[in-house]
């Protein structure tokens, strides 16, 4: 039975939240913490603040299972798995924020250019893009990998040029949306220089909501791509931690029966880009509603 | 019969041809297709030619074994491969091989690139083909459930189950999916690929892996439910409601047809580089695990041809989209 | 259910209405306002056999919203609240209530504040149980802007031909097709073997509608709903499908509600009419009642919608349109009382202070009602 009653109490400034669905508020408060939280860790790690050693072995404590001393436990030789995932997050913090910026930024740059003169640019840079987006992204990273061996700043810069399509789409729908509303053609008519108008009413005014949504879905990416890198053998590598070689490397002792070694790792993949795409996908919906209404 | 001299209208009197059948509309599409990847391939192979320019090593080890030839030797054969000219020729001469079939010879196993990726594509083509294709339903099913409102229930924890496990990573999925299956459930023996091309049920743990875990679920599925929910108010619908007819047969092309092939174009390419990770897990000898060797060994003739076969088969999806859209939608060819 | 207006319905003369709406709230909760929008606040209205029914109001009026509900068509939550509607396909059928089992899914506290607990989803699949049958075989409801009315994806002849088959499922692949051209034909469309095969798009607006009537009329409906039929076409257009409405009617009888906000469709097509102002009608009676602007007793705002239409005399004399001050109501922030009050030009003289109270929807004579203070008597009047 669903209730309906009429609310008598004014909304307040949180009340601008009531309107919200709960499903997009669990999302964005869930995604929020989680940022929040590998904020942390990586800062922490980055300064060393980690409760033990990552690299020290303790071959006493071998594959144990959370407990007191070690929060998350141990892996095959006895390293404490907590601070290995903290350690793990410097992996990808730096360099997805690098994919992040270069997928905005040029993202930015083709979806204005696109937007606002669709019948000079909407084919050059529609073939460009389209020839980014016509192979799969880590074929083109394994290609790379084998010509340069880069580090992961370069892998992920290369993750960075091929999530600009994405991004000037982005911009370029919601710019087409706004060039329907008449505000626009009002302050071009009344002589406003059009970088202006750009800057001021496209990007800064509509364009925060576009860069939080990119800079979701790009961290969440470039934690997946990394992970996966490393897995196969091609990112960090051993001893240094990342997410992927430690469930890689925790294989043969998942088939025997230790599944947490992999699965420490792994649910804290789980648990960060899930965040991540709950957010994403919330603050998609609130850009979508906004763009119909 | 019609009056004569009834109400005529203008608009009807200028169209003078029938409105074309879908199969021919589709050829047309098709064409279009063709025409495009032949300029995306230009672009594709020509990107590839200048990164390979600038990658260490000899580039004609990718057509013969240099490691024991003097330097008078290296200096003939390099004339003979036409390496010694200026970079436009050789791209030219490069691609001209390209069109004849020969896309060199492995640096690792010295056979022919183009049989490599004929023995791994097909596997490849088949685990990722049935992924998508699972990948697709799953969404679908999820979306439709969750657009109608009819049994919130199983709608959200079918959405639930989407958003976790397009989270978590594939490999360990493929993990748990193994371990569950062999060592708990006993229901397969571990195999080495080699059996696994022959037994049937192994084969449906990395499809289940892949489709499921590819992690593009969560998204297609929202995706999905926004522009049913969007087609659900449509007046056409509201009007075959009004009439009593089946919502699905008014729904499915608008709300199914169109955005799921648009779901498998631009999907197909992770799918397809999920299929390398998958591979990896499951021993699956398919191209996947081809050019993650070749990426190890610098086996630069292999990479290229995978590039190139990614890039078809990327394509391809993007051609079957069309086809399908133009089938279904009798405004998009006129 | 008690059986008191059962037999109040069978007491009228042997030809007792086809549909009878009874009290219907229709009712959407915005919640981002925390408010309700009551689209239809306690709604009735009479249908006889093969009469033609107007119900005419501005946009925001609760007219389409009253015969959405009547064919179960409403999404939006929590909807229906309370009502009846009796349904009598035949003079000599038992009237069966189309919202019967309403009681149990919702129940409603007028307030004020207005409270309602409704189980949408179970109401939802009990009445469609009931009226999945009824659409597109009782009813038939054709809607404006016909060229998104029709799916684009199919054929005409495809569309036509369903409608056709869910009628008479037994006719054969071919007589169904004749059938249809038939129907094609009937609503003046020329060339109808080749229309079959196109597509709403090749199709201009006035063709749309001719085969949205033609899709209606095809299942042979006991009632046939009309939501503004002739908008968003062509002037001329408009003329024509009206032209094509009257001609159906004549040769076909079908009871036929059409909704419109024009004054001028009504008095082509209407034996009674009924005028809908925020949610509730103002007045009803037969056409030729509520058309005579200077005949009383009338409620103001007919008199409104009335003056509005200018003569050709004001036009000659280049006179100021008559307009009605005001705006139409906000559906979710209504105030008791008489809810034209503002607006109104014509004060109930010497009773104003009835007015905080809403009148009822009163009977005036010669089956007319009219809701306004000036016509009733109050209850403190003895």
């Amino acid at each position: 039975m669903a209730h309906y009653a009429e609310l008598t109490i004014a909304p307040t400034t949180w009340g601008r939240f009531r309107a919200w669905p709960v499903g997009q508020l669990f999302a964005t408060s869930y995604g929020a913490t989680v940022a929040v939280l590998l904020t942390v860790a990586y800062v922490c790690s980055r300064l060393g603040w980690l409760p033990v050693d990552p690299n020290a072995m303790d071959l006493a404590a071998m594959n144990q299972t959370p407990d007191a001393a070690h929060l998350l436990g141990t892996d095959f030789v006895g390293r404490d798995l907590l601070s290995r995932i903290m350690l793990g997050t410097q992996a990808f913090f730096l360099p997805g924020l690098l994919a992040i910026g270069v997928s905005l930024v040029f993202g930015a740059i083709f979806g204005v250019l696109v937007g606002f003169w669709p019948e000079r640019f909407a084919t050059p840079v529609g073939v460009l893009l389209q020839l980014l987006e016509s192979l799969p992204k880590l074929v083109l990273i394994l290609l790379v990998i084998a010509l340069f061996r880069p580090d992961i700043y370069i892998i992920l810069l290369v993750v960075g040029i091929t999530n600009i399509p994405a991004a000037a789409e982005l911009l370029r729908s919601k710019i087409a949306v706004l060039k329907r509303k008449s505000y626009i053609e009002a302050a071009l008519a009344l002589g406003v220089p059009t970088w202006r108008v750009i800057g001021k009413h496209v990007l800064w005014l509509h364009g925060r909501g576009l860069v939080l949504i990119q800079a979701t879905i790009g961290m969440g990416e470039a934690i997946l791509i990394e992970t996966s890198l490393s897995y196969l053998g091609f990112g960090v590598q051993e001893p240094v931690p990342s997410w992927g070689n430690m469930v890689g490397l925790g294989k043969d002792y998942f088939f025997q029966g230790d599944l947490w070694i992999s699965t420490a790792p792994a649910l804290a993949i789980l648990f960060t880009i899930l965040g991540f795409h709950l957010m994403g996908d919330a603050l998609l919906e609130r850009l979508e509603a906004r763009n119909s209404a | 019969m019609a009056v004569p001299g009834g109400i005529k209208d203008r608009r009807a009197v200028r169209r003078e041809r029938p409105a074309a059948s879908p199969g021919r509309r589709v050829a047309r599409a098709l064409v279009r297709e063709t025409a495009r990847t032949a300029a995306l391939l230009v672009g594709v192979t020509l990107a590839m030619f200048l990164l390979l320019a600038r990658a260490p090593g000899n580039p004609a080890a990718m057509y013969v074994n240099v490691t024991d030839l003097t330097a008078e030797e290296l200096a003939a054969v390099n004339h003979e491969l036409g390496l010694d000219r200026s970079l436009p020729v050789r791209y030219v001469v490069w691609v001209g091989r390209m069109v004849r079939g020969d896309l060199g010879h492995s640096l690792r196993s010295g056979r022919p690139v183009t049989r490599e990726l004929w023995q791994t594509g097909w596997r490849t083509l088949l685990l990722t083909g049935s992924a998508m294709l699972l990948t697709l339903a799953f969404g679908a099913l999820t979306a439709y459930l969750q657009a109608t409102r009819r049994h919130p229930t199983i709608a959200g924890a079918l959405g639930t189950f989407a958003y976790v496990i397009s989270a978590l990573p594939v490999f360990w999925l493929g993990y748990l999916v193994i371990y569950i299956f062999t060592t708990r459930l006993g229901v397969f023996p571990l195999m080495s690929s080699g059996e696994a091309a022959t037994h049937w049920g192994f084969f449906l743990l990395p499809v289940l892996v892949l489709g499921l875990g590819n992690g593009t679920l969560s998204e297609i599925t929202r995706h999905l439910r926004a522009h049913l929910e969007g087609v659900l108010q449509e007046d056409y619908i509201r009007t075959a409601r009004a009439k009593g007819a089946p919502l699905l047969r008014h729904l499915y092309k608008d709300g199914f047809v169109m955005p799921l092939s648009s779901v498998l174009a631009n999907k197909l390419p992770y799918v397809l580089g999920g299929a390398i990770v998958v591979e990896q897990v499951f021993n699956w000898a398919g191209m996947g695990r081809l050019v993650w060797q070749a990426a190890a060994d610098r086996d630069y003739p292999i990479l290229m041809g995978v590039t190139l076969a990614s890039a078809l088969i990327v394509r391809a999806g993007h051609a079957v989209k069309e086809a399908a859209q133009v089938a279904a939608n009798p405004q998009l060819a006129e | 259910m008690s059986t008191a207006p059962a037999t109040a319905a069978s007491r009228t003369a042997a030809t007792g209405p086809i549909l009878r709406i009874q009290d219907l709230r229709t009712y959407f909760y915005l919640p981002a306002r925390g408010r309700f929008l009551k689209a239809v606040d306690g709604v009735s209205l009479d249908v006889q056999h093969g009469e033609t029914l107007a119900i005419v109001g501005e946009s925001g009026s609760g007219k389409s919203v009253t015969m959405l509900s009547l064919m179960g068509l409403v999404t939006a939550v929590p909807g229906i609240v309370d009502g009846r509607m009796w349904y009598r396909p035949a003079p000599d059928a038992k009237p069966v209530d189309l919202l019967e089992g309403l009681g149990r899914f919702a129940k409603l506290k007028l307030g004020p504040p207005p409270e309602v607990h409704k189980d949408t989803l179970g109401w939802h699949k009990w009445h469609e149980h009931g009226m999945s049958e009824r659409r597109g075989r009782d009813f038939a409801m054709i809607f404006q802007n016909p060229r998104n009315a029709l799916n684009p994806y199919m054929t005409i002849g495809q569309q036509i031909l369903e409608a056709i088959r869910r009628r008479s499922p037994e006719l054969s692949a071919a007589g169904a097709a004749d059938e249809a051209k038939g129907w094609l034909g009937k609503v003046r469309i020329d060339d109808p073997g080749r229309r079959m095969t196109d597509y709403a798009h090749n199709l201009s607006g006035g063709m749309c509608q001719r085969v949205m009537i033609a899709m209606a009329l095809a299942a042979r409906p006991t009632v046939l709903i009309a939501d503004e039929p002739t908008t968003g076409l062509d002037a001329t257009i408009q003329s024509h499908i009206l032209d094509l409405m009257e001609e159906m009617k004549g040769e076909l009888k079908t009871t036929t509600i059409v909704i419109t906000h024009d004054m001028g469709v009504a008095r082509r097509l209407a034996d009674r009419i009924a005028v809908m102002y925020a949610g509730r009608v103002v007045e009803k009676g037969p056409a030729e009642t509520v058309l005579e602007l200077r005949r009383e007793p009338k409620h103001p705002y007919t008199t409104g919608l009335l003056s509005a239409i200018p003569t050709a005399e004001d036009i000659e004399q280049r006179r100021r349109l008559t307009v009605i001050d005001g705006d139409v109501p906000d559906l979710s922030r209504l105030g008791t009382g008489c809810q034209f009050l503002e607006r109104c030009a014509v004060r109930p003289a010497g009773r104003e202070r009835f007015c905080e109270e809403e009148p009822p929807l009163g009977e005036v004579g010669q089956g007319q009602r009219v809701r306004c203070w000036r016509h009733l008597r109050h209850a403190t009047e003895a």
